[in-house]
C-alpha cells in the first residue's frame, strides 16, 4: 500500500513495507534508471531521515508534474500515446520479474506534450502464474475509448467523464455492435472479453478455471504476449475525422493580418513587459496555438492549450509532437462546461479550475461565442474569468464586427441588446482592474490587459 | 449478488487468446488435463493434489476471487 500526499509543492508517497520493498526492487532494475532518464518515469528518490508514522517503512519524493490532467480532456492521440507508454513500461518491467498492478489512464501525466508515469506504486514483483492484474482496467481506461472513437467516431472524453472507471468490456461490445470485425483488438480484448467475462464470473462453480489454467502454465511469457498483442492493436488505431466545426479555424481568413499583428505585439508585451515573466500562461480558445506560441516566443515556459473542439485539440498535439516542442500543452475542454469534480467523495479528480492555476490567462476570440452561442450573461462571463484568479488578456469583439455580427444575425431580435462594448466595460472593471486597452486595426475589436481586483 | 463476481476468470481467457503461440499452449494443457482427468486416476490425484496447493497459495492472495460464503 501506498500513499500520496502533498506538502506545499513537494510531492511524497508514503509505503508500507510491502510498497517499499517492491520500490527497493524496482529501483535495483535497469529499466527503471533508464526510463526515468528518458523521462517516461516521473523523477523519484527516497526521502531520508524523516520520522515514519507506525505503518509506513519509508517515504519517496516525486517530481511534480506542473498541470495535472485527465483523459478526458484528451485528445485521441494523446490517450494512444500513453497508451503505449503503459504498455511498454508493463513489458519492460516483466522482462526484470515486476508488473503493473493496475493499468489506468489516470496514471500517465503529460509534460506538455510528454507522457509520464507517475504510479510508482503500481510497480510490484511478479507472482508466479498470476494474470496481469491491470488488464481489465486496461482495457476499460485505454483501449476501449480508443476503439470507440476510432470505430463509431464517438468521442471519448465525455465516456470517461461520464464514468471515472471508464468502459466496460461489455458496454464496449454493446456500442461497437457489428463495427470493427476486422479491426486487430476487437475480438479478442472486447467480444471474447466481454464474453468471457459473463461466462466465468461466478467464483462459485464448481471449477475452477482460474487454478487450471494457472496449472496449465499461465505466466510471465503469456503476458508479455498478450501486452504485444495489445501494442500491435493501440499501434495500428487511428481516427480518421479531418473535419470539424473549427478544423478550418486556423487559416484566420477572416482577420486582416494587421489584427493578427497587433494581438501577437499586445501578447508578447503583455507577457515580456511584465515585472515578473509569467511561467504559466493558459490559453483559452487557443485552436492552432498561435497565441501559445507567441506566448512560448515572449518568455512564458508552459503554456495550456484549451479547445473545446477536439479534432482540433489533436491536430496541435500531433503538430506540437512533429515538432518536437513539447511546451504546450493542448487540453480538450469545453469553457461552458468545464471539467467539475470526480470519483470518491466527488474529490478524486479535482475541477479544472481548482487544478490549474495559471499566471496569464489568455482568452482571444472566446467572449462573443460564450456570450452569444453559450448565452452566458457578460457579468458571468468575467465572473469565470476572475475564478481563474490570474492577470487577462481579454479581447471584446464588438456588435459590427463582422465574426459577432454573424452570431448576432441568427438570434431573435432584441434578445441579445445587452451584448455592447459599454455593457462589457462596466461587467470587466467590476471584477478587473484595466491596465491598457487598445482597439484592433480593424476597429471593431477591443483588447485588455487587466488583473483581477 | 454482482459485486461477488470475479472478472479475473474472463480476463485470463482472454490473456490467452491473445498471447499466440504461448496462449494456445496454456488453453491445450488445461483441456488436456480435463481429458486425462476423466479418464486417470493418477492424473485425477495430480489435479487435485495442485489445486490444493494453489488454494492455499489464494488463500494468502487479496486478489483472490471472493467466496459468497465467506459473508
Amino acid at each position: 500500500m501506498s500513499r500520496v500526499y502533498r506538502d506545499g509543492d513537494t510531492v511524497l508517497r508514503g509505503m508500507n513495507a510491502e510498497a517499499f520493498a517492491d520500490f527497493q526492487h524496482l529501483a535495483a532494475t535497469r529499466f527503471f534508471s533508464a526510463a526515468v532518464e528518458r523521462g517516461d518515469i516521473v523523477r523519484t528518490e527516497v526521502v531520508d531521515g524523516v520520522e515514519l508514522p507506525d505503518d509506513w517503512a519509508g517515504v519517496l519524493r516525486h517530481e511534480r508534474i506542473e498541470v495535472v490532467t485527465y483523459p478526458y480532456e484528451w485528445p485521441f492521440e494523446m490517450l494512444r500515446d500513453a497508451a503505449l507508454l503503459q504498455l511498454r513500461l508493463t513489458r519492460e518491467a516483466i522482462a526484470e520479474k515486476l508488473i503493473t498492478k493496475d493499468a489506468s489512464s489516470y496514471n500517465v501525466q503529460f509534460a506538455g506534450t510528454r507522457p509520464v508515469f507517475i504510479d510508482i506504486g503500481s510497480f510490484e514483483r511478479l507472482r508466479k502464474a498470476e494474470p496481469w492484474p491491470g488488464y481489465r482496467q486496461f482495457c476499460e481506461l485505454f483501449l476501449n475509448p480508443l476503439l470507440v472513437q476510432a470505430i463509431r467516431d464517438v468521442p471519448f472524453q465525455p465516456l470517461l467523464r461520464g464514468s471515472v472507471h471508464g468502459i466496460s468490456p461489455v458496454v464496449t461490445a454493446d456500442m461497437l455492435g457489428g463495427a470493427g470485425r476486422l479491426t486487430k483488438g476487437v475480438f479478442t480484448h472486447v467480444k471474447l472479453h466481454a464474453r468471457a467475462e459473463l461466462r466465468y464470473a461466478d467464483a462459485d462453480k464448481e471449477r475452477d478455471v482460474k487454478a487450471e489454467l494457472k496449472r496449465a502454465g499461465f505466466g510471465p511469457g503469456l503476458i508479455d504476449a498478450q501486452l504485444k498483442n495489445l501494442e500491435k492493436a493501440i499501434a495500428g488505431l487511428k481516427w480518421d475525422k479531418q473535419r470539424s466545426t473549427w478544423s478550418d479555424y486556423g487559416d484566420r481568413s477572416h482577420y486582416t493580418d494587421r489584427d493578427l499583428d497587433a494581438k501577437d505585439e499586445f501578447v508578447r508585451v503583455t507577457i515580456s513587459g511584465a515585472a515578473q515573466t509569467p511561467r504559466l500562461v493558459l490559453d483559452l480558445g487557443a485552436n492552432d496555438g498561435r497565441f501559445s506560441r507567441t506566448a512560448l516566443a515572449a518568455g512564458a515556459s508552459l503554456v495550456v492549450a484549451v479547445d473545446s473542439d477536439d479534432l482540433v485539440v489533436d491536430r496541435l498535439y500531433r503538430d506540437l509532437r512533429e515538432e518536437g516542442e513539447r511546451r504546450i500543452l493542448p487540453l480538450v475542454l469545453d469553457l461552458s462546461d468545464p471539467s467539475p469534480g470526480l470519483g470518491w467523495r466527488s474529490r478524486e479528480r479535482l475541477s479544472f479550475v481548482d487544478r490549474v492555476r495559471a499566471d496569464l490567462v489568455l482568452c482571444l476570440a472566446v467572449v462573443h461565442h460564450l456570450a452569444l452561442t453559450n448565452t452566458v450573461p457578460l457579468d458571468e462571463i468575467v465572473t469565470f474569468l476572475a475564478d481563474l484568479g490570474a492577470p487577462i488578456v481579454v479581447e471584446f469583439p464588438h456588435r459590427d464586427d463582422p465574426m459577432a455580427s454573424r452570431l448576432l444575425a441568427r438570434k431573435r431580435e432584441g434578445v441579445f441588446d445587452a451584448y455592447d462594448l459599454p455593457n462589457w466595460d462596466k461587467a470587466l472593471e467590476r471584477q478587473f482592474k484595466v491596465h491598457d486597452r487598445i482597439t484592433l486595426p480593424s476597429g471593431t475589436r477591443t483588447l485588455y490587459r487587466c488583473t483581477p481586483r | 449478488m454482482l459485486s461477488y463476481l470475479d472478472p479475473g476468470t474472463g480476463g485470463m481467457i482472454a490473456a490467452a487468446f491473445a498471447g499466440g503461440a504461448a496462449g494456445f499452449g496454456v488453453l491445450f494443457r488445461m483441456y488436456g488435463h480435463r481429458v486425462l482427468g476423466l479418464f486417470s486416476k493418477k492424473h485425477r490425484a495430480q489435479a487435485e493434489a495442485a489445486r490444493a496447493e494453489l488454494a492455499v497459495e489464494d488463500d494468502e492472495d487479496e486478489t483472490a476471487p471472493k467466496r459468497a460464503s465467506t459473508v
